[in-house]
């Protein structure tokens, strides 16, 4: 009889096992695709901002029309791209032409914002400020979902690896996720050559 | 020029700093969960008189009517062999004993720990619809990079923004509310004129860190312990003093009674049971022991001891306890704000920043614990719940931040203060426990002559 509440007590343990491994993985996995959406949010938010701090610059940088028209072009190829990515998420082809196309703007962006330090009274301007903290604070949040999407991952990805999961995971229908990889094209990520 | 590699203390990778943090996250429940489990024991063994005395006379009233049991001579027939030779009594029976007559006053100091939260948690501090002050003016430049800083922050750790209130007050933040979805981070007016934006970055990741960490819920139930503790010392020395002894029964009943008043009331006197909180004014109250006061006399015995008991142990033992385990919640947060903006040098600037700037901000009792940096008002305290701003720094430092310069003088006190500190520590405790034994007969003197003596004519009388 003894033996029979001892197996009992052993299942009992085995199955409170399997559950709380179960409700640990799917907290982590919930955690990748809440992060990855708030990556989507930003980005269109960012999208958003463009139109209004371009028109704010065109009275300012009247001879700069080519640096603003590669910003409103730049934007809307991201945007284009980001529509079709959220189309079609399983395509990785359309996500990466999304990346490339986020890339493209962060960086004609820099530009934008290098060429505004040169016009003071665009600089003064109480819109422009505000416009340029918004969209500064839409870069970092672009950043940082991108990074908490990362370290949500890696939490999964370690979760997934660690035994005992690694020996049930598979089976409970989990795998690894690949990390997201920098915006920036393999050109830009190499330092600038200075020669004086 | 030669690089070094780290050496093994100089560095530590923040997400280790985190895990290590997190790893003695226990202690506060610990401390917490021990000192109320202590004094829920000790309470519910001196109140069983009383409770079951009661319970008793009430089936006594019944057995007029209809037959019930006579509880009362139950509960002598176990007790007396325990009165007449406790050695003889094996173990299993003596436990099993206190466990029973224990049972009612456990409930009763759930129900009492519940109220006393439930008062707490209707407090400014966590209920964020009571939180006085303005939002950011969208006009403000420095007002919306803080608001921005703190979204950008609640984007890496993944919670929703806080609700941002802007009130006057020194350069200091606290975090506010019950948890991660209700939460308002407020902001003294002078820290925005102090910090650049990178440090405003640091002092967000901190707030949301902790937010984050659910230091709020934690704060919450140590708070929610210490309020017990301190509502049986206020009823305690409430006894000494005819007027406190009926002002109490104003206390008693705003406990009952939660109107957003009557919660004020309580926080206000539970913020220091020692300190004769404001009253409506005392001469309204009777200065004779009306019927009501009389009803109240059963209690001397068990709060006179455990009220005076608990006074000492929460001000020498629990609340120095909480300070240094909250110590860590406070370094956790800081090593979760470097894994949130992989950033040290932003936080570590605003700390050194803020170490000589006035940093007043939420007044009361309960609020230093969520703020940033130690508020200036925070004194007397045996142990700070805030680590010294060097150590914190130098924490930082171990996780890549630049070293920053000290204007002043360290924080740290110096060791014969320390010494002195403990020693007088020690002293106390030891006075404690010569006067344990004192209150202990006090109470069962007062518990005789006020509880069991007239329990027992009136059962007498009635069966």
């Amino acid at each position: 009889m003894s033996g029979l509440w001892i197996t009992l007590a052993a299942l009992a343990l085995i199955i409170l096992f399997f559950i709380s491994l179960y409700n640990r993985l799917v907290a982590l996995k919930n955690k990748v695709e809440n992060a990855f959406g708030q990556i989507d949010v930003q980005l269109k938010r960012r999208h958003d901002l463009i139109p209004n701090l371009v028109e704010t610059a065109r009275s300012y940088m009247l001879h700069e029309r080519t640096t603003l028209e590669a910003v409103i072009n730049a934007r809307n190829t991201a945007q284009t791209a980001g529509q079709l990515a959220t189309q079609r998420p399983e395509d990785a082809q359309a996500l990466a032409a999304m990346a490339q196309a986020e890339g493209a703007l962060s960086s004609t962006l820099g530009r934008f914002f290098a060429l505004a330090e040169a016009y003071p009274d665009l600089k003064a301007n109480q819109n422009m400020m505000q416009l340029s903290e918004e969209l500064t604070t839409t870069e970092n949040k672009v950043a940082f979902a991108r990074q908490a999407f990362n370290d949500a991952v890696m939490a999964l990805n370690t979760a997934i690896q660690s035994f005992p999961a690694v020996v049930f995971a598979g089976a409970l229908g989990f795998s690894q996720i690949a990390l997201l990889q920098p915006l920036e094209s393999e050109a830009e990520r190499k330092a600038p050559v200075v020669r004086f | 020029m030669d690089w070094q590699p780290w050496q093994g203390t100089e560095r530590e990778d923040f997400f280790n700093a985190v895990a290590r943090h997190r790893r003695t996250a226990w202690r506060i429940t610990l401390v917490c969960g021990v000192a109320y489990a202590v004094l829920a024991l000790v309470m519910s063994l001196l109140l069983a008189p009383l409770l079951f005395g009661v319970a008793g006379l009430v089936l006594d009233i019944l057995s007029l009517l209809f037959p019930t049991p006579d509880l009362l001579a139950y509960a002598g027939k176990l007790l007396s062999p325990i009165v007449d030779d406790p050695r003889a009594v094996p173990l299993a029976d003596l436990l099993s004993f206190i466990l029973l007559a224990s049972a009612p006053g456990l409930l009763l100091m759930l129900m009492v720990a519940w109220v006393v939260s439930r008062a707490i948690r209707h407090s400014a501090l966590f209920d964020t619809t009571q939180q006085l002050g303005r939002p950011p003016d969208p006009l403000s430049l420095v007002e919306r990079q803080f608001a921005n800083t703190l979204e950008e922050m609640a984007v890496a750790a993944l919670i929703p923004a806080p609700k941002v209130v802007i009130i006057e007050g020194g350069a200091n933040a606290a975090a506010s509310g019950m948890d991660a979805q209700q939460a308002t981070v407020v902001i003294g007016q002078s820290l925005l004129a102090l910090i650049n934006r990178a440090q405003m970055q640091g002092i967000a990741a901190h707030l949301i860190a902790a937010i984050a960490d659910n230091d709020m819920k934690i704060g919450m139930r140590t708070a929610s312990v210490l309020g017990v503790f301190a509502l049986l010392t206020r009823l305690s020395v409430s006894l000494l003093d005819k007027d406190s002894f009926a002002a109490s029964r104003h206390l008693m009943r705003a406990l009952c009674v939660p109107t957003a008043a009557s919660q004020a009331f309580v926080l206000a006197q539970l913020s220091d049971p020692f300190i004769d909180a404001s009253l409506p004014a005392a001469s309204q109250y009777d200065n004779k022991l009306g019927w009501r006061e009389w009803l109240l006399m059963p209690l001397m015995g068990p709060v006179w001891f455990s009220g005076f008991l608990g006074g000492f142990v929460s001000t020498l033992i629990l609340s120095p306890g909480i300070a240094w385990a909250w110590q860590q919640r406070k370094y956790m947060a800081d090593a979760t704000a470097v894994r949130l903006t992989r950033e040290p040098d932003g936080l570590s600037t605003a700390l050194s920043v803020l170490s000589h700037a006035n940093t007043s901000l939420l007044s009361g009792a309960w609020a230093s614990h969520l703020c940033v940096v130690a508020p200036q008002q925070t004194t007397g305290m045996i142990i700070s719940v805030f680590p010294a701003v060097e150590r914190r720094l130098a924490a930082l430092v171990r996780m890549g931040a630049s070293h920053q310069p000290m204007a002043t003088p360290s924080s740290v006190s110096p060791l014969w203060i320390r010494l002195l500190v403990g020693g007088l520590l020690v002293v106390m405790a030891g006075l404690v426990a010569v006067l344990l034994p004192l209150l202990v007969i006090a109470s069962t003197m007062l518990t005789m002559l006020f509880t069991i003596m007239p329990i027992a004519i009136l059962h007498a009388l009635l069966r």
